[in-house]
């Protein structure tokens, strides 16, 4: 009954504004006008900008140059042709899970360093003052590396390791490695505009591993981890790089932090 | 729309700007002053790439930096020294810029060809970026802020390396969409706003020096400014009592424009211009 008094409501109410349409001169507005006036009123409240926004995304993923797909293509050669090498000739001698430590932080830390290499004061000037920032679009380029990255691990510990017995440890400290050489490589990176450090950064740990895996007391004190010391290291690298993260964020969002 | 409210910037102990408070509403405005006055620090603080010691910049009565991208998607912007890959083509560059301003594509694919016909580089539109001469990065610039139709458009010395026929193109442009728009043009060059700035912005040690149409500023000069002509060894003598704003050679003589002082029998009152204004502000 009340939904059928609210229907003839609703019914007397459209038919008593067809009737003053009709009797008032209601001008007809072009759509341009419309959306023009959407665009002048969104000025007037704000709006946090969504995770989810496909906009962002589509310059996330889609707007890389040649040479960036050049570059991602490399990174992933070198990472695999340099585990496939090692792995397979010094399987019986080398500790997999040493080896994998070392090698697995270096797309990310290559990434990084790409990312520098690009930016350029001027031009991050421009793109500081559109919609979607640099800064914004940097970060969220360092996330979807680092499940690149990781990717990149787990295939190559499956596909290089399968007999191996103790893959949850490969698995737990090249991820730790990978996590904590990250948020190294974010805290820098949101710091300083220089490559420099990142670079030295990069062959501090490469060669400081490769001295680490020529060393057998080393590699067999690190087996002599056991696995959930590994896994509170990999939950201490973790946190670690949330943390850096975050503060990274803050620090590569300054001009829109002085203002909240 | 747009108010500066009693904004001021330092950078440590040096003050770059003091207590500016200005009200921005559709139009062309020019901010002329000489190199190192504070034209450029204003200009990062309303595209939010520096932000007030003190005071405050509101888009519609809301604080700039909280509006945050919601303020940026309105904004415009041509930097002193235009940042660009040298690996794109305008096309590419413009899509990529379209895609940061948040554009959709099929927006982005009707506005592309249309500013860089607005802009004279449709021939070139597929030709490397590396290749442009400091004119045409120029134009791909003014292009870019023209890009997400902006409502506020803010143009830092925009016609620097334009030839004369590309300045005048680019005036015709601004002139065209300043109705309902907010145009905000720094520089130093005097000509670039003198035909089309509704408003003009004086800035001198850190503080606005005044804000004026362009009638305005040269009508206080009324009959204030003189042309005469005078004899090389006369010169000197006459700079002493006088404020010289140009001379020309003529022959043997010299005709002099000046102001202040008295004039001489055959000195004859000219109609001020804005670089008379410009000039004497700045001397």
């Amino acid at each position: 009954m009340n939904k059928m008094k609210n229907t003839d409501g609703q019914r007397l109410f459209e038919e008593k504004i067809a009737r003053m349409l009709k009797s008032e001169c209601v001008p007809e507005i072009e759509q341009s006008e419309i959306e023009a006036t959407c665009r002048a009123a969104s000025s007037h409240y704000v709006q946090k900008q969504k995770i989810l926004d496909a906009g962002f995304w589509r310059v996330v993923v889609y707007f890389r140059s040649v040479g960036d797909a050049l570059f991602y293509i490399a990174s992933t050669f070198i990472f695999g042709g340099a585990v496939s090498v090692l792995g397979m000739s010094t399987s019986h001698t080398m500790d997999p899970t040493a080896l994998m430590t070392s090698l697995s932080p270096v797309p990310l830390i290559s990434f990084a360093l790409h990312e520098l290499h690009n930016s350029d004061r001027s031009t991050a000037e421009i793109e500081k003052t559109c919609k979607y920032t640099p800064d914004r679009i940097c970060f969220a380029r360092l996330w979807l590396c680092i499940i690149f990255n990781s990717a990149l691990v787990l295939l190559a510990g499956v596909t290089l390791f399968p007999h191996y017995g103790f893959v949850v440890r490969l698995y737990l400290s090249s991820f730790s490695a990978m996590f904590l050489v990250g948020a190294a490589a974010l805290f820098l990176m949101s710091v300083t505009s220089s490559r420099l450090p990142l670079s030295i950064m990069m062959l501090i740990w490469l060669v400081g591993s490769g001295f680490f895996l020529a060393d057998d007391k080393h590699t067999a004190a690190t087996a002599a981890i056991s696995t959930w010391q590994l896994a509170l290291i990999l939950v201490f690298s973790v946190a670690v790089f949330a943390a850096v993260s975050m503060n990274a964020a803050r620090r590569l969002y300054k001009t829109e932090r002085r203002a909240a | 729309m747009l108010s500066i409210k009693n904004v001021t910037k330092k950078y440590g102990k040096f003050t770059a700007l003091e207590n500016i408070t200005l009200n921005f509403t559709p139009g062309v405005y020019g901010l002329l002053a000489p190199n190192g006055a504070g034209k450029t620090t204003l200009l990062k603080m309303l595209v939010t790439l520096t932000f007030p010691t003190d005071g405050e910049i509101l888009w519609n009565g809301t604080e700039i930096g909280k509006l945050g991208a919601r303020y940026r998607e309105h904004l415009g912007y041509l930097p002193q020294e235009m940042g660009y890959y040298p690996q794109y083509t305008p096309k590419q560059y413009l899509s990529y810029m379209s895609a940061l301003k948040g554009l959709d594509r099929k927006t982005a694919r009707g506005r592309i060809p249309q500013l860089l016909e607005l802009v004279g580089l449709s021939d070139v539109c597929g030709k490397k970026m590396k290749k442009f001469s400091g004119g045409m990065i120029q134009r791909v610039g003014i292009a870019q802020a023209l890009l997400n139709d902006p409502m506020l458009l803010i143009l830092d010395e925009p016609t620097a390396g334009l030839d004369p026929k590309e300045r005048v193109r680019f005036r015709n442009i601004l002139s065209d969409m300043s109705k309902d728009k907010i145009i905000i043009l720094s520089t130093h060059i005097v000509s670039d706003v003198e035909s089309i700035a509704n408003r003009l912005i004086f800035l001198k040690d850190h503080h606005v020096l005044t804000e004026e149409t362009v009638q305005e500023l040269c009508g206080r000069l009324d009959g204030r400014v003189f042309e005469a002509s005078l004899h090389e060894g006369e010169i000197e003598e006459f700079e002493r009592s006088h404020t010289v704003l140009a001379r020309r050679q003529d022959g043997d003589s010299v005709t002099v424009r000046f102001t202040g002082g008295d004039a001489p029998t055959d000195a004859r009152a000219v109609t001020p211009t804005l670089e008379d204004v410009f000039l004497l502000s700045y001397r």
